[in-house]
């Protein structure tokens, strides 16, 4: 089975959304640590071996996200990317909040392994930072993520907010009221950053035009705005080199024989018409096809394609170009273009 | 066998004023601290002195743990504790006060049978007299006494628990004066990691006499406060009636109701039938306080204010001392005070029970021990207060003395 | 031979111990463990292990003496 890049690109994204619910389920249970939270069902001791457990599973989790994204050729990200911080060339501070906080939770996990030797003060110190950890990662998650205008991927950070705030809120008003001011500025902080969080978030990352402005290299934006989203009719037009990965286009057109035996086939996107595709198919079989794409009136990509029989694929630049066609009702032709990633 | 009188070793024989003695005239009544070790510790041994700061352990068995471990390892290291928290206690730092170097003899014969290289006197800071007569005393003996050592001089905050051995050693390591958990036990590892040997100064005084052959063990120094004619410190037989004790003070003012013998971390009994026990023998010694309470006076508001006064000077390290103790004194201040709802007697019996052994030191055991002895030995007295509210000498101002608590634990 | 013993200063009342050891450990109103300082048998001695390995405070440790408090 040939590895399709795009894969790891979804496991990058879901590996990292499984991350955030890992560590939100991590943080609550923590809250409710100290909260020394119990029922008759739920006794303190089930807290703690999820709390440990969960943790671990949130390691996993992360090890994945990280290592699929730096063999995702997409964001082209080095493996220094991945332990320091602010050094990439992709969306270098979103993504730089994510080896910050993976670096964290990974302190927070050696130090947890090693209190018997650290003592209990000096564990207690360092675990405060898990409240730093949280928050970080949930921001990289919405300024690296591409899945900020996705409802249920909103709905799920909203979750994972919710549960931590009301965990925090039951843990500052439970048990004798001691430690009252620092409490109060606790309850502040927590209130101030989730609305901060909230604003940014809707101000920010679901806007439009977030993928330019969080730090994606040029090359790899794509036409249409957001990457993950089917291609929508609002979103800048630049002028790029190649054609961005991860499209999936539909196209109408027809196919013309010419006089000297040759073919040509003119298709156009569905809807929008912004990308046309032309097909010049020689008089002979086996004979290279020349494959142009155009976006208004710009050239994106000349080049010649191969055809299996089945699928006609070209290299465009870093993308490989796929393009399947059959007869449509109306005796025309109808295709759809597919870009991936260019296996190296 | 015939056996041959020891001489007594009285500690405060002569003394009529509170000057301090010289050097130069305490030689002249003892002589020279002797210079063999083994030989002390022998004596020690013979004569079983215990501590007379509160613990009662066996002197000699401390010694022979710190020499094995300092021989093992680490050079052993000796304290002097004379901080002295119990508030009707004043004998240790009378004691220091008039004959220092009965004090400064015992902490040098100890440091040499047990190797150690550093020693320690250890003094409440704001006893500032004490400080002045212990500076010119070890000035005085490095001057003229062949090989003495300079012991270092400590203040200490004025905190009921800061004697506690494991707090003395915090507050020479430069920590609070709090105590810590223990083991390690310090004669193991304790100031800095080295074998240490904490004796209260009355004990050392002994030890210097014992040492010369005198018979210092059985006698104690007892302070005797309250509704007496003339309170103060005397020196008595360890086992003589407390009846006999109290007429060294001449006697007692008014009708005496109830003795609070030992300390704050002591016992109460009744004064009807008290006067023939033996102090250090029926009795336990504690800290040699015996502390009369008179008919004008209520036991019950006594040890309200007592306990408070304790729950305030927790180190407020341990859950059950924190929690349990304002509880207990809660409740007895509402048993004496109009105010408040009446507790039961059971919840306060119960949780003074359950506090016994639950503390990193023995500050929770001798307040739940106090108020035990009191429901006890005054259960009719308690019963009266929970049926009637307070008695007509609940509001009376306090007799025996509750110090402030204000102040660090440095 | 063995016995469970706690170090009140460190611990904070957490109380993981009376739920794995309730045999040997019960709370006080407060939360705060009292033991029953009794002689732990074969069986209860893997649970005790667990509870010393729990505590959050590693409060808890098991001593083979029994002169220690």
């Amino acid at each position: 089975m040939a590895s399709n890049p795009s894969v790891l690109w979804y496991v990058t994204r879901a590996s990292g959304l499984v991350s955030l619910l890992l560590l939100t389920a991590v943080v609550v249970l923590g809250i409710l640590l100290g909260a020394r939270w119990a029922s008759p069902d739920w006794p303190v001791f089930l807290s703690q071996a999820m709390h440990r457990f969960l943790s671990l599973t949130a390691v996993v989790f992360i090890v994945l996200h990280v290592t699929t994204a730096v063999l995702d050729p997409f964001a082209h990200l080095g493996l220094s990317d991945a332990f320091i911080p602010f050094t990439s060339a992709y969306r270098t501070l979103w993504l730089g909040l994510g080896v910050v906080a993976s670096e964290l939770i990974a302190a927070l996990v050696i130090t947890s392994l090693l209190r018997a030797k650290l003592g209990f003060r000096t564990w207690r110190a360092i675990h405060w930072l898990a409240y730093a950890s949280w928050p970080i990662a949930m921001v990289h998650g919405l300024g690296t993520g591409t899945d900020a205008r996705v409802w249920w991927a909103l709905l799920l950070d909203a979750g994972c907010l919710g549960a931590v705030v009301i965990a925090i809120a039951m843990r500052l008003a439970s048990g004798p009221l001691r430690w009252v001011a620092v409490r109060a500025l606790a309850g502040i902080l927590t209130a101030a950053g989730s609305i901060a969080l909230g604003i940014w978030t809707v101000t920010g990352p679901m806007q439009s035009g977030w993928a330019r402005a969080a730090g994606t290299p040029t090359g790899l934006l794509a036409g249409h705005g957001a990457l993950s989203s089917p291609p929508t009719s609002s979103g800048s037009r630049s002028s790029q080199a190649s054609l961005p990965v991860g499209l999936a286009v539909r196209l109408r057109g027809t196919g013309v024989q010419n006089s000297d035996g040759s073919g040509t086939i003119t298709l156009v996107e569905e809807g929008t018409q912004n990308l046309q595709i032309t097909l010049n198919v020689p008089a002979d079989v086996g004979g290279p096809i020349q494959l142009r794409v155009t976006q208004g009136t710009s050239i994106v990509c000349s080049t010649t394609a191969t055809f299996n029989g089945q699928v006609v694929a070209a290299v465009c630049g870093a993308t490989q170009v796929n393009l399947e066609l059959g007869s449509s009702d109306d005796g025309g032709i109808r295709g759809t273009l597919t870009t991936a990633a260019v296996t190296p | 066998m015939t056996t041959v009188a020891t001489p007594i070793g009285a500690l405060l024989t002569g003394a009529v004023s509170d000057a301090t003695e010289t050097l130069q005239s305490h030689l002249r009544r003892f002589g020279r601290p002797p210079a063999d070790p083994w030989r002390t510790i022998a004596s020690l041994e013979r004569a079983d002195l215990r501590g007379r700061g509160g613990a009662g352990f066996p002197a000699a068995r401390k010694w022979r743990a710190v020499a094995d471990h300092a021989a093992k390892g680490l050079p052993a290291v000796v304290i002097a504790n004379g901080s002295e928290g119990e508030p009707c206690s004043s004998k240790d730092r009378l004691l220091l006060r008039i004959r220092p170097h009965l004090v400064l003899d015992g902490l040098r014969l100890a440091a040499e049978a047990v190797g150690a290289t550093d020693t320690f006197v250890y003094v409440s800071h704001g006893d500032r007299d004490t400080l002045r007569v212990l500076r010119d005393a070890i000035n005085e003996r490095v001057q003229h006494l062949e090989g003495e050592r300079r012991p270092t001089l400590v203040a200490a905050p004025p905190r009921y628990v800061g004697g506690q051995e494991t707090a003395v050693i915090a507050r020479l390591e430069g920590k609070l004066a709090r105590p810590t958990y223990t083991p390690p036990f310090p004669f193991t590892q304790g100031a800095w990691g080295r074998p240490t040997l904490v004796h209260n100064v009355e004990t050392l005084a002994r030890i210097g006499l014992i040492a010369r052959d005198l018979d210092s063990a059985s006698l104690a120094l007892v302070t005797v406060s309250g509704a007496v004619v003339v309170g103060g410190v005397t020196e008595v037989v360890v086992g003589t009636p407390l009846g006999a004790v109290v007429q060294a003070a001449d006697g007692v003012i008014g009708t005496p109701l109830a003795v609070l013998a030992g300390g704050y971390f002591g016992r109460w009994l009744r004064a009807e039938t008290c006067w023939n026990l033996g102090f250090g023998t029926d009795v336990p010694l504690g800290a040699g306080v015996l502390a009369v309470v008179d008919s004008e006076h209520c036991p019950i508001a006594e040890t309200a204010r007592i306990v408070t006064y304790l729950a305030g000077e927790s180190a407020k390290q341990c859950g059950p001392c924190v929690n349990a103790l304002p509880a207990i004194a809660d409740a007895l201040t509402a048993l004496t005070s109009r105010r408040r709802a009446l507790p039961r007697v059971e919840l306060l019996q119960r949780r003074s029970q359950e506090l016994v052994g639950r503390g990193a030191c023995r500050h929770p055991d001798g307040a739940a021990l106090l108020v035990q002895s009191l429901l006890s030995v005054f259960e009719p007295e308690v019963g009266l207060h929970v049926r009637n509210g307070p008695c007509g000498a609940c509001g009376a101002p306090a007799l025996l003395p509750i110090p402030s608590s204000r102040g660090g634990w440095r | 031979m063995t016995r469970l013993a706690i170090n009140p200063i460190a611990c904070r009342g957490f109380g993981v111990c009376a739920e794995l050891l309730p045999e040997e450990v019960r709370l006080d109103e407060w939360g705060y463990p009292i033991m029953e300082r009794r002689q732990l048998g074969v069986e209860l001695l893997e649970h005790a292990r667990r509870a010393v390995a729990e505590c959050p405070t590693m409060a808890l440790r098991l001593v083979d003496d029994t002169d220690a408090r």
